[in-house]
Protein backbone atom coordinates (compact mmCIF):
# COMPACT_ATOMS: atom_id res chain seq x y z
CA UNK A 1 0.00 0.00 0.00
CA UNK A 2 1.27 3.48 -0.79
CA UNK A 3 2.41 6.05 1.03
CA UNK A 4 -0.33 8.85 0.08
CA UNK A 5 1.77 12.30 -0.21
CA UNK A 6 -0.26 14.93 1.81
CA UNK A 7 -1.13 18.17 -0.61
CA UNK A 8 0.33 16.27 -3.96
CA UNK A 9 -2.55 16.49 -6.71
CA UNK A 10 -0.02 15.74 -9.80
CA UNK A 11 -0.51 18.36 -12.71
CA UNK A 12 -3.97 17.08 -14.45
CA UNK A 13 -6.57 17.99 -15.60
CA UNK A 14 -10.48 17.64 -15.47
CA UNK A 15 -12.33 16.34 -18.80
CA UNK A 16 -15.48 14.23 -19.06
CA UNK A 17 -15.49 10.67 -18.36
CA UNK A 18 -16.46 9.82 -21.81
CA UNK A 19 -13.23 11.84 -23.45
CA UNK A 20 -10.75 10.14 -21.05
CA UNK A 21 -10.29 6.13 -21.43
CA UNK A 22 -10.18 4.30 -18.24
CA UNK A 23 -6.84 4.43 -16.52
CA UNK A 24 -5.32 8.04 -18.39
CA UNK A 25 -5.11 11.56 -17.08
CA UNK A 26 -5.74 14.81 -19.39
CA UNK A 27 -2.85 16.35 -19.92
CA UNK A 28 -2.17 20.13 -21.80
CA UNK A 29 1.74 19.54 -22.17
CA UNK A 30 3.07 17.31 -25.51
CA UNK A 31 5.38 14.74 -23.74
CA UNK A 32 7.63 14.00 -26.28
CA UNK A 33 8.52 10.03 -26.38
CA UNK A 34 10.56 7.75 -28.35
CA UNK A 35 12.45 4.63 -29.15
CA UNK A 36 15.16 6.00 -30.55
CA UNK A 37 17.29 9.04 -31.35
CA UNK A 38 15.61 11.66 -33.88
CA UNK A 39 16.00 11.24 -37.09
CA UNK A 40 17.17 13.90 -39.68
CA UNK A 41 16.26 12.85 -43.43
CA UNK A 42 16.61 15.95 -45.77
CA UNK A 43 13.21 16.30 -47.77
CA UNK A 44 15.16 15.62 -50.62
CA UNK A 45 15.38 11.92 -49.95
CA UNK A 46 12.32 11.08 -48.47
CA UNK A 47 9.91 9.26 -49.50
CA UNK A 48 6.86 7.38 -48.44
CA UNK A 49 6.44 3.81 -50.31
CA UNK A 50 3.31 1.63 -49.64
CA UNK A 51 4.85 -2.07 -50.55
CA UNK A 52 4.30 -5.68 -49.63
CA UNK A 53 1.21 -7.82 -50.98
CA UNK A 54 -0.07 -5.19 -53.33
CA UNK A 55 -0.31 -5.92 -57.17
CA UNK A 56 2.16 -2.82 -57.50
CA UNK A 57 4.21 -1.02 -54.79
CA UNK A 58 3.52 2.88 -54.68
CA UNK A 59 5.71 5.62 -53.64
CA UNK A 60 5.90 9.32 -53.11
CA UNK A 61 8.34 11.82 -52.77
CA UNK A 62 7.93 14.72 -50.00
CA UNK A 63 6.34 17.06 -52.90
CA UNK A 64 4.21 14.35 -54.27
CA UNK A 65 2.93 13.21 -50.88
CA UNK A 66 2.43 17.39 -50.39
CA UNK A 67 0.32 17.62 -53.65
CA UNK A 68 -2.09 15.16 -52.25
CA UNK A 69 -5.52 15.69 -51.37
CA UNK A 70 -4.77 16.76 -47.09
CA UNK A 71 -7.33 17.54 -44.59
CA UNK A 72 -7.50 18.81 -41.35
CA UNK A 73 -7.92 16.35 -38.29
CA UNK A 74 -8.94 17.10 -34.57
CA UNK A 75 -8.84 14.20 -32.27
CA UNK A 76 -7.99 12.98 -28.43
CA UNK A 77 -4.88 10.89 -28.16
CA UNK A 78 -3.96 8.24 -25.46
CA UNK A 79 -0.65 7.37 -24.87
CA UNK A 80 -0.26 4.19 -23.09
CA UNK A 81 2.14 5.75 -20.55
CA UNK A 82 -1.17 7.26 -19.16
CA UNK A 83 -1.63 10.67 -20.67
CA UNK A 84 -4.18 11.75 -23.07
CA UNK A 85 -4.42 14.82 -25.05
CA UNK A 86 -7.87 16.25 -26.36
CA UNK A 87 -8.90 18.07 -29.46
CA UNK A 88 -5.11 17.98 -30.67
CA UNK A 89 -4.89 19.38 -34.35
CA UNK A 90 -3.30 18.02 -37.17
CA UNK A 91 -3.22 18.29 -41.55
CA UNK A 92 -2.25 15.11 -43.34
CA UNK A 93 -2.80 12.87 -46.11
CA UNK A 94 -5.64 9.79 -45.46
CA UNK A 95 -4.27 6.67 -45.75
CA UNK A 96 -7.49 5.73 -47.63
CA UNK A 97 -6.23 8.37 -50.45
CA UNK A 98 -2.96 6.23 -50.14
CA UNK A 99 -4.66 3.13 -51.01
CA UNK A 100 -7.02 4.23 -53.18
CA UNK A 101 -7.48 1.57 -56.18
CA UNK A 102 -4.80 0.05 -54.46
CA UNK A 103 -5.84 -3.63 -54.85
CA UNK A 104 -4.66 -6.14 -51.97
CA UNK A 105 -5.43 -9.51 -50.34
CA UNK A 106 -3.70 -8.13 -47.41
CA UNK A 107 -5.28 -8.42 -44.03
CA UNK A 108 -2.35 -6.62 -41.88
CA UNK A 109 -0.15 -3.95 -42.02
CA UNK A 110 3.70 -2.73 -40.56
CA UNK A 111 4.13 0.85 -40.32
CA UNK A 112 7.88 1.16 -40.58
CA UNK A 113 9.98 4.36 -39.68
CA UNK A 114 13.54 6.24 -39.73
CA UNK A 115 15.15 4.87 -37.09
CA UNK A 116 13.80 1.01 -37.68
CA UNK A 117 10.92 1.64 -35.16
CA UNK A 118 7.35 -0.82 -36.24
CA UNK A 119 4.42 -1.11 -35.02
CA UNK A 120 1.44 -3.44 -36.48
CA UNK A 121 -1.99 -3.33 -37.56
CA UNK A 122 -4.97 -5.10 -39.19
CA UNK A 123 -5.44 -3.41 -42.35
CA UNK A 124 -8.99 -2.39 -41.28
CA UNK A 125 -7.80 0.21 -38.55
CA UNK A 126 -5.69 2.11 -41.06
CA UNK A 127 -8.85 2.10 -43.52
CA UNK A 128 -12.33 4.13 -43.37
CA UNK A 129 -11.41 7.21 -41.95
CA UNK A 130 -9.47 6.19 -39.30
CA UNK A 131 -5.92 6.87 -40.34
CA UNK A 132 -3.39 9.90 -41.51
CA UNK A 133 0.07 10.64 -42.68
CA UNK A 134 0.36 13.43 -41.05
CA UNK A 135 3.35 16.64 -41.57
CA UNK A 136 1.26 19.45 -39.40
CA UNK A 137 0.63 19.67 -35.89
CA UNK A 138 -1.33 22.70 -34.49
CA UNK A 139 -0.94 24.41 -37.85
CA UNK A 140 2.90 24.18 -37.58
CA UNK A 141 5.21 22.02 -39.88
CA UNK A 142 5.56 18.70 -37.64
CA UNK A 143 8.42 19.23 -35.31
CA UNK A 144 11.50 16.09 -35.47
CA UNK A 145 10.87 15.45 -31.91
CA UNK A 146 7.29 14.73 -32.64
CA UNK A 147 8.10 12.63 -35.76
CA UNK A 148 8.30 15.12 -38.52
CA UNK A 149 8.24 15.48 -41.33
CA UNK A 150 5.51 13.18 -41.22
CA UNK A 151 3.96 10.61 -39.18
CA UNK A 152 1.05 8.18 -38.54
CA UNK A 153 -1.80 9.27 -36.83
CA UNK A 154 -4.20 6.50 -36.03
CA UNK A 155 -5.69 8.43 -32.88
CA UNK A 156 -8.54 5.20 -31.96
CA UNK A 157 -5.30 3.33 -30.79
CA UNK A 158 -3.21 3.98 -28.47
CA UNK A 159 -0.14 6.33 -29.69
CA UNK A 160 2.70 4.08 -30.21
CA UNK A 161 0.38 2.25 -32.83
CA UNK A 162 0.66 6.11 -34.41
CA UNK A 163 4.78 5.67 -36.03
CA UNK A 164 6.95 8.75 -36.19
CA UNK A 165 9.22 9.41 -38.84
CA UNK A 166 7.00 6.95 -41.02
CA UNK A 167 8.74 6.26 -44.10
CA UNK A 168 5.91 3.52 -45.59
CA UNK A 169 3.43 0.86 -45.12
CA UNK A 170 3.58 -2.66 -45.72
CA UNK A 171 0.91 -4.61 -46.50
CA UNK A 172 0.87 -8.40 -44.97
CA UNK A 173 -1.16 -11.72 -45.37
CA UNK A 174 -0.49 -12.59 -41.70
CA UNK A 175 0.54 -10.50 -38.43
CA UNK A 176 3.72 -9.89 -37.47
CA UNK A 177 4.28 -7.62 -33.83
CA UNK A 178 6.32 -4.39 -34.30
CA UNK A 179 9.06 -2.79 -31.88
CA UNK A 180 6.77 -2.57 -28.57
CA UNK A 181 4.55 -5.70 -29.65
CA UNK A 182 7.25 -7.86 -29.19
CA UNK A 183 8.16 -6.32 -26.12
CA UNK A 184 5.21 -6.03 -24.15
CA UNK A 185 2.88 -4.30 -25.11
CA UNK A 186 -0.68 -5.74 -26.69
CA UNK A 187 -1.14 -6.48 -29.48
CA UNK A 188 -4.03 -3.81 -30.86
CA UNK A 189 -3.93 -1.57 -28.39
CA UNK A 190 -7.44 -0.28 -27.63
CA UNK A 191 -7.50 2.24 -25.00
CA UNK A 192 -10.99 1.95 -24.11
CA UNK A 193 -10.63 -1.64 -23.31
CA UNK A 194 -7.24 -0.59 -22.11
CA UNK A 195 -5.96 -2.62 -23.52
CA UNK A 196 -1.54 -1.97 -22.40
CA UNK A 197 0.39 -5.02 -22.25
CA UNK A 198 0.14 -8.41 -23.26
CA UNK A 199 -2.79 -10.57 -22.04
CA UNK A 200 -4.90 -7.77 -21.34
CA UNK B 1 21.93 13.52 -29.86
CA UNK B 2 18.94 14.25 -28.22
CA UNK B 3 17.63 16.89 -25.87
CA UNK B 4 15.73 14.09 -23.76
CA UNK B 5 18.25 11.10 -23.97
CA UNK B 6 19.41 9.87 -20.62
CA UNK B 7 22.38 7.21 -19.51
CA UNK B 8 21.86 3.87 -17.97
CA UNK B 9 22.47 5.68 -14.68
CA UNK B 10 18.49 6.54 -15.21
CA UNK B 11 16.85 3.49 -15.16
CA UNK B 12 19.06 2.25 -12.41
CA UNK B 13 16.56 1.44 -10.15
CA UNK B 14 14.38 -0.77 -12.62
CA UNK B 15 17.74 -2.29 -13.93
CA UNK B 16 17.72 -3.17 -10.13
CA UNK B 17 14.03 -4.70 -10.00
CA UNK B 18 15.15 -6.55 -13.20
CA UNK B 19 18.03 -7.79 -12.12
CA UNK B 20 18.01 -8.18 -8.00
CA UNK B 21 21.78 -6.42 -8.00
CA UNK B 22 22.86 -3.40 -9.10
CA UNK B 23 23.81 -2.96 -12.47
CA UNK B 24 24.61 0.00 -14.10
CA UNK B 25 28.20 -0.95 -13.44
CA UNK B 26 27.73 -4.45 -15.33
CA UNK B 27 30.01 -4.23 -18.92
CA UNK B 28 26.84 -4.61 -21.85
CA UNK B 29 28.50 -5.79 -25.30
CA UNK B 30 26.95 -5.06 -28.05
CA UNK B 31 25.50 -6.85 -30.64
CA UNK B 32 25.43 -4.84 -33.80
CA UNK B 33 28.96 -3.21 -33.06
CA UNK B 34 30.78 -5.38 -30.36
CA UNK B 35 32.09 -2.61 -28.51
CA UNK B 36 31.25 -2.90 -24.65
CA UNK B 37 30.35 -0.07 -22.12
CA UNK B 38 28.91 -0.09 -18.69
CA UNK B 39 24.78 -0.24 -18.22
CA UNK B 40 25.22 3.12 -16.76
CA UNK B 41 26.63 4.74 -19.91
CA UNK B 42 24.15 3.40 -22.14
CA UNK B 43 21.55 5.77 -24.21
CA UNK B 44 18.38 5.31 -22.64
CA UNK B 45 15.41 6.72 -24.32
CA UNK B 46 11.88 7.32 -23.28
CA UNK B 47 9.23 5.92 -25.48
CA UNK B 48 6.34 3.85 -24.41
CA UNK B 49 8.46 2.04 -22.38
CA UNK B 50 12.38 2.49 -22.13
CA UNK B 51 15.17 1.48 -24.25
CA UNK B 52 18.48 1.14 -24.13
CA UNK B 53 20.55 1.64 -26.76
CA UNK B 54 24.59 1.26 -27.88
CA UNK B 55 26.52 4.67 -26.89
CA UNK B 56 28.93 3.69 -29.94
CA UNK B 57 26.35 3.16 -32.58
CA UNK B 58 22.52 3.17 -31.33
CA UNK B 59 21.99 -0.30 -31.54
CA UNK B 60 18.62 -1.16 -29.25
CA UNK B 61 20.13 -3.03 -26.65
CA UNK B 62 17.27 -4.20 -24.46
CA UNK B 63 13.82 -2.46 -23.67
CA UNK B 64 12.01 -2.17 -20.31
CA UNK B 65 8.61 -2.40 -20.06
CA UNK B 66 6.85 -1.76 -16.42
CA UNK B 67 3.00 -3.47 -16.40
CA UNK B 68 0.94 -3.01 -13.85
CA UNK B 69 2.24 -5.90 -12.06
CA UNK B 70 4.31 -7.61 -14.80
CA UNK B 71 7.49 -6.45 -16.33
CA UNK B 72 9.31 -7.05 -19.73
CA UNK B 73 13.16 -7.52 -20.25
CA UNK B 74 13.33 -7.27 -24.17
CA UNK B 75 17.06 -8.57 -25.33
CA UNK B 76 17.51 -7.11 -28.37
CA UNK B 77 21.08 -6.42 -29.14
CA UNK B 78 22.88 -7.47 -26.14
CA UNK B 79 25.61 -9.76 -26.95
CA UNK B 80 27.24 -10.48 -23.83
CA UNK B 81 26.62 -8.67 -19.86
CA UNK B 82 29.15 -9.08 -17.74
CA UNK B 83 29.25 -8.38 -14.09
CA UNK B 84 30.76 -9.04 -11.04
CA UNK B 85 29.79 -11.96 -9.34
CA UNK B 86 28.61 -11.44 -5.60
CA UNK B 87 31.24 -12.43 -2.84
CA UNK B 88 30.71 -12.72 0.57
CA UNK B 89 27.79 -10.30 -0.12
CA UNK B 90 30.49 -7.45 0.56
CA UNK B 91 30.46 -6.66 -3.02
CA UNK B 92 27.28 -5.72 -2.55
CA UNK B 93 27.38 -3.66 0.33
CA UNK B 94 26.73 -0.16 0.41
CA UNK B 95 29.26 1.84 2.06
CA UNK B 96 28.76 4.16 5.42
CA UNK B 97 31.32 6.61 6.99
CA UNK B 98 33.11 4.84 8.69
CA UNK B 99 34.17 2.29 6.04
CA UNK B 100 36.06 5.20 4.74
CA UNK B 101 36.97 6.31 8.18
CA UNK B 102 39.09 3.67 9.62
CA UNK B 103 41.86 3.47 7.30
CA UNK B 104 42.52 6.96 7.04
CA UNK B 105 42.77 7.57 10.93
CA UNK B 106 46.01 4.95 10.72
CA UNK B 107 47.56 7.39 8.99
CA UNK C 1 28.67 0.44 11.65
CA UNK C 2 28.92 -0.25 8.12
CA UNK C 3 25.15 -1.06 6.29
CA UNK C 4 24.92 -4.72 5.39
CA UNK C 5 22.30 -4.10 3.51
CA UNK C 6 21.00 -6.77 1.35
CA UNK C 7 20.82 -5.32 -2.54
CA UNK C 8 18.29 -8.00 -3.52
CA UNK C 9 14.75 -6.43 -4.97
CA UNK C 10 14.80 -2.68 -3.87
CA UNK C 11 11.55 -1.85 -2.14
CA UNK C 12 9.79 1.37 -1.38
CA UNK C 13 10.49 3.19 2.15
CA UNK C 14 9.26 5.84 3.87
CA UNK C 15 11.27 8.74 4.12
CA UNK C 16 10.48 11.49 7.03
CA UNK C 17 11.12 15.03 6.16
CA UNK C 18 13.49 16.29 8.89
CA UNK C 19 14.19 19.51 7.42
CA UNK C 20 13.81 21.83 4.28
CA UNK C 21 16.67 24.33 3.66
CA UNK C 22 16.41 27.17 0.91
CA UNK C 23 19.48 27.00 -1.33
CA UNK C 24 18.81 29.93 -3.90
CA UNK C 25 15.99 31.41 -5.04
CA UNK C 26 14.75 28.37 -6.79
CA UNK C 27 16.49 25.40 -5.03
CA UNK C 28 16.07 23.65 -1.76
CA UNK C 29 17.46 20.83 -0.32
CA UNK C 30 15.44 18.31 1.80
CA UNK C 31 16.90 16.82 4.65
CA UNK C 32 15.26 13.26 5.21
CA UNK C 33 15.51 10.46 7.84
CA UNK C 34 15.08 6.80 6.31
CA UNK C 35 14.82 4.19 8.83
CA UNK C 36 16.68 1.26 7.73
CA UNK C 37 18.65 3.08 5.43
CA UNK C 38 21.68 0.86 4.27
CA UNK C 39 23.84 3.74 3.61
CA UNK C 40 24.42 5.16 0.16
CA UNK C 41 28.08 5.85 -1.93
CA UNK C 42 28.69 9.36 -3.50
CA UNK C 43 26.84 10.10 -6.50
CA UNK C 44 24.18 7.38 -6.12
CA UNK C 45 20.67 8.36 -6.51
CA UNK C 46 16.98 7.56 -5.09
CA UNK C 47 13.87 7.52 -6.97
CA UNK C 48 10.98 9.28 -5.12
CA UNK C 49 7.07 8.34 -5.40
CA UNK C 50 4.79 10.43 -5.36
CA UNK C 51 1.01 9.32 -4.40
CA UNK C 52 -2.08 11.36 -4.60
CA UNK C 53 -5.62 10.20 -2.88
CA UNK C 54 -7.03 9.04 -5.96
CA UNK C 55 -4.07 6.79 -6.17
CA UNK C 56 -2.32 8.52 -9.01
CA UNK C 57 1.15 8.07 -9.23
CA UNK C 58 4.12 9.67 -10.28
CA UNK C 59 7.87 8.80 -9.68
CA UNK C 60 11.48 11.00 -9.99
CA UNK C 61 15.26 10.16 -9.67
CA UNK C 62 17.09 12.61 -7.50
CA UNK C 63 20.64 12.44 -6.55
CA UNK C 64 21.68 12.35 -2.99
CA UNK C 65 23.80 15.49 -2.03
CA UNK C 66 24.93 14.31 1.31
CA UNK C 67 27.49 12.42 1.70
CA UNK C 68 26.40 8.91 4.33
CA UNK C 69 25.35 9.66 7.49
CA UNK C 70 23.46 7.21 9.37
CA UNK C 71 20.03 7.27 8.36
CA UNK C 72 20.02 10.66 6.99
CA UNK C 73 20.18 11.84 3.13
CA UNK C 74 19.87 15.51 1.82
CA UNK C 75 18.27 15.47 -1.83
CA UNK C 76 18.62 19.01 -3.68
CA UNK C 77 15.47 20.08 -6.01
CA UNK C 78 15.39 22.98 -8.30
CA UNK C 79 12.09 24.33 -8.81
CA UNK C 80 10.99 24.10 -12.78
CA UNK C 81 8.05 26.22 -13.00
CA UNK C 82 5.63 24.41 -14.42
CA UNK C 83 6.75 21.03 -13.18
CA UNK C 84 4.74 18.29 -11.81
CA UNK C 85 6.60 16.76 -9.07
CA UNK C 86 9.64 19.93 -8.15
CA UNK C 87 6.89 22.23 -7.20
CA UNK C 88 5.69 20.09 -4.71
CA UNK C 89 8.66 19.27 -3.16
CA UNK C 90 9.68 23.20 -2.89
CA UNK C 91 6.65 24.48 -2.08
CA UNK C 92 4.07 22.06 -0.27
CA UNK C 93 6.48 19.71 1.22
CA UNK C 94 6.66 19.87 4.96
CA UNK C 95 8.69 18.94 8.12
CA UNK C 96 6.96 16.08 9.40
CA UNK C 97 6.00 14.73 5.98
CA UNK C 98 6.39 11.48 4.31
CA UNK C 99 7.15 10.34 1.36
CA UNK C 100 8.18 7.35 -0.20
CA UNK C 101 12.04 6.52 -1.85
CA UNK C 102 14.19 3.85 -3.00
CA UNK C 103 17.78 3.45 -2.93
CA UNK C 104 20.50 3.69 -3.06
CA UNK C 105 20.67 3.57 -7.16
CA UNK C 106 23.76 3.54 -9.09
CA UNK C 107 27.00 2.09 -9.38
CA UNK C 108 28.52 3.82 -12.58
CA UNK C 109 28.21 7.08 -11.33
CA UNK C 110 29.84 7.19 -8.03
CA UNK C 111 33.36 8.06 -6.29
CA UNK C 112 35.11 6.07 -3.49
CA UNK C 113 37.43 7.85 -2.08
CA UNK C 114 39.99 5.22 -2.21
CA UNK C 115 40.06 5.66 -6.00
CA UNK C 116 41.46 8.99 -5.30
CA UNK C 117 42.58 11.86 -7.95
CA UNK C 118 42.80 13.44 -9.44
CA UNK C 119 39.47 14.45 -10.31
CA UNK C 120 37.34 16.52 -12.60
CA UNK C 121 33.87 17.62 -11.42
CA UNK C 122 31.49 19.44 -13.51
CA UNK C 123 28.15 20.42 -13.23
CA UNK C 124 25.53 22.81 -14.55
CA UNK C 125 22.64 23.92 -12.03
CA UNK C 126 21.13 21.17 -10.37
CA UNK C 127 23.96 18.81 -11.78
CA UNK C 128 26.03 19.48 -8.76
CA UNK C 129 24.06 17.50 -6.30
CA UNK C 130 25.86 14.26 -6.79
CA UNK C 131 28.84 15.88 -7.16
CA UNK C 132 28.24 17.96 -3.73
CA UNK C 133 27.96 14.11 -2.54
CA UNK C 134 31.46 13.35 -3.35
CA UNK C 135 33.03 16.72 -2.20
CA UNK C 136 31.83 16.28 1.22
CA UNK C 137 32.57 12.76 1.93
CA UNK C 138 36.05 13.73 0.42
CA UNK C 139 35.78 16.15 3.16
CA UNK C 140 34.17 13.76 5.34
CA UNK C 141 37.25 11.07 5.24
CA UNK C 142 40.09 13.69 4.85
CA UNK C 143 41.13 13.18 1.50
CA UNK C 144 43.46 15.66 -0.58
CA UNK C 145 42.94 14.33 -3.78
CA UNK C 146 43.29 16.72 -6.37
CA UNK C 147 39.67 18.14 -6.78
CA UNK C 148 38.59 20.58 -9.28
CA UNK C 149 35.10 21.44 -9.63
CA UNK C 150 33.84 23.47 -12.61
CA UNK C 151 30.00 24.78 -11.72
CA UNK C 152 28.09 26.57 -14.72
CA UNK C 153 24.92 28.69 -13.45
CA UNK C 154 22.63 31.13 -14.72
CA UNK C 155 24.23 33.88 -12.02
CA UNK C 156 25.71 33.80 -8.64
CA UNK C 157 22.42 33.66 -7.13
CA UNK C 158 21.77 30.62 -8.64
CA UNK C 159 24.87 28.89 -7.24
CA UNK C 160 23.85 25.96 -5.10
CA UNK C 161 26.32 25.21 -1.97
CA UNK C 162 28.02 28.58 -2.60
CA UNK C 163 28.78 29.25 0.86
CA UNK C 164 29.84 25.36 1.96
CA UNK C 165 31.88 25.25 -1.10
CA UNK C 166 34.10 27.91 -0.37
CA UNK C 167 34.55 27.01 3.19
CA UNK C 168 35.83 23.77 1.52
CA UNK C 169 38.03 24.82 -1.38
CA UNK C 170 41.81 24.50 -0.38
CA UNK C 171 43.81 21.13 1.01
CA UNK C 172 43.48 20.28 -2.88
CA UNK C 173 40.17 21.86 -3.88
CA UNK C 174 39.49 23.73 -6.35
CA UNK C 175 36.09 25.26 -7.19
CA UNK C 176 35.58 27.34 -10.66
CA UNK C 177 32.50 29.34 -11.42
CA UNK C 178 30.91 30.47 -14.83
CA UNK C 179 27.96 32.14 -14.34
CA UNK C 180 26.10 32.31 -18.10
CA UNK C 181 23.28 34.65 -17.77
CA UNK C 182 24.41 37.35 -15.75
CA UNK C 183 27.46 38.39 -13.30
CA UNK C 184 27.65 40.75 -10.10
CA UNK C 185 29.56 43.83 -10.53
CA UNK C 186 32.93 43.06 -10.77
CA UNK C 187 32.97 39.96 -11.63
CA UNK C 188 36.33 38.55 -12.96
CA UNK C 189 35.69 34.60 -13.83
CA UNK C 190 34.21 32.64 -16.30
CA UNK C 191 31.44 34.64 -18.12
CA UNK C 192 30.37 31.50 -20.89
CA UNK C 193 28.74 28.37 -21.67
CA UNK C 194 31.09 25.47 -20.37
CA UNK C 195 33.57 24.71 -23.86
CA UNK C 196 37.02 23.06 -24.80
CA UNK C 197 39.15 26.28 -24.05
CA UNK C 198 37.59 26.75 -20.17
CA UNK C 199 37.97 22.75 -19.48
CA UNK C 200 41.46 22.96 -20.62
CA UNK C 201 42.31 25.78 -18.58
CA UNK C 202 40.56 24.15 -15.16
CA UNK C 203 42.31 21.10 -15.96
CA UNK C 204 43.74 18.49 -14.44
CA UNK C 205 44.86 17.72 -18.47
CA UNK C 206 44.78 14.68 -20.06
CA UNK C 207 47.92 13.18 -19.22
CA UNK C 208 47.03 13.52 -15.79
CA UNK C 209 44.88 10.89 -16.30
CA UNK C 210 41.74 12.18 -13.87
CA UNK C 211 38.67 10.91 -13.37
CA UNK C 212 35.90 13.21 -15.01
CA UNK C 213 32.03 13.17 -13.68
CA UNK C 214 29.53 15.32 -15.46
CA UNK C 215 26.50 16.13 -14.68
CA UNK C 216 23.35 18.19 -15.10
CA UNK C 217 20.55 18.59 -17.95
CA UNK C 218 21.47 16.61 -21.15
CA UNK C 219 22.67 19.18 -23.33
CA UNK C 220 25.01 20.41 -21.17
CA UNK C 221 26.48 16.92 -20.58
CA UNK C 222 26.54 16.26 -23.99
CA UNK C 223 28.54 19.50 -25.00
CA UNK C 224 30.97 19.40 -21.75
CA UNK C 225 31.92 15.69 -22.43
CA UNK C 226 32.08 16.39 -26.77
CA UNK C 227 34.69 19.11 -25.42
CA UNK C 228 36.54 16.75 -23.06
CA UNK C 229 36.81 14.05 -25.40
CA UNK C 230 38.39 16.78 -28.29
CA UNK C 231 40.66 18.12 -25.25
CA UNK C 232 41.99 14.35 -25.41
CA UNK C 233 40.60 12.90 -22.15
CA UNK C 234 39.88 9.18 -22.58
CA UNK C 235 36.12 8.66 -22.17
CA UNK C 236 36.25 5.53 -20.49
CA UNK C 237 37.39 7.73 -17.73
CA UNK C 238 34.23 10.64 -18.44
CA UNK C 239 31.47 9.44 -16.30
CA UNK C 240 28.19 11.26 -17.26
CA UNK C 241 24.94 11.71 -15.34
CA UNK C 242 22.28 13.31 -17.53
CA UNK C 243 19.19 14.81 -16.38
CA UNK C 244 17.16 15.01 -19.22
CA UNK C 245 16.16 18.26 -21.10
CA UNK C 246 15.70 20.64 -18.02
CA UNK C 247 17.28 18.79 -15.70
CA UNK C 248 14.01 18.36 -13.87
Amino acid sequence: MSIISRGFRGRRHEAPADRVPPGQYVTRDFPVLSAGPTPHTPLDQWDFSIAGVVDEPRRWTWDELRALPSEEVTRDIHCVTKWTKLDTTWRGVSVDTLLDGLETSADYVVQYSDGGYTTNLPLEDVTGGKAWVVFEYDGQPLAPAHGGPARMLVPHLYFWKSAKWVRGLQLRAEDQPGFWEINGYHNYGDPWREQRYWGD
Amino acid sequence: MDDTMLDGNAVAGLLQEVFATETTSAMVSCDGCGSASPMGATHVYRGAGFVLRCPRCETALMTLVRGDRRMWIGFLGIRTLQRLAAVRGDALRTRSLDDWLRPVITC
Amino acid sequence: MAGTAVLGRLTWRAADVVEIVPETPRAKTILFDVPGWPGHRAGQHVDIRLTAEDGYQTERSYSIASAPDGSRLALTVVRIDDGEVSPYLTDELRPGDQIELRGPVGGYFVWEPAQGGPLLLVGGGSGVAPLMAMIRLRAAVGSDADTRLLVSSRSWDDVIYRAELERLAGGGLTVVYTLTASRPPGWAGYARRVDAAMLAEVGPSPAEQPRVYVCGPTPFVEAVAEALVTLGHEPARIKTERFGPTGD
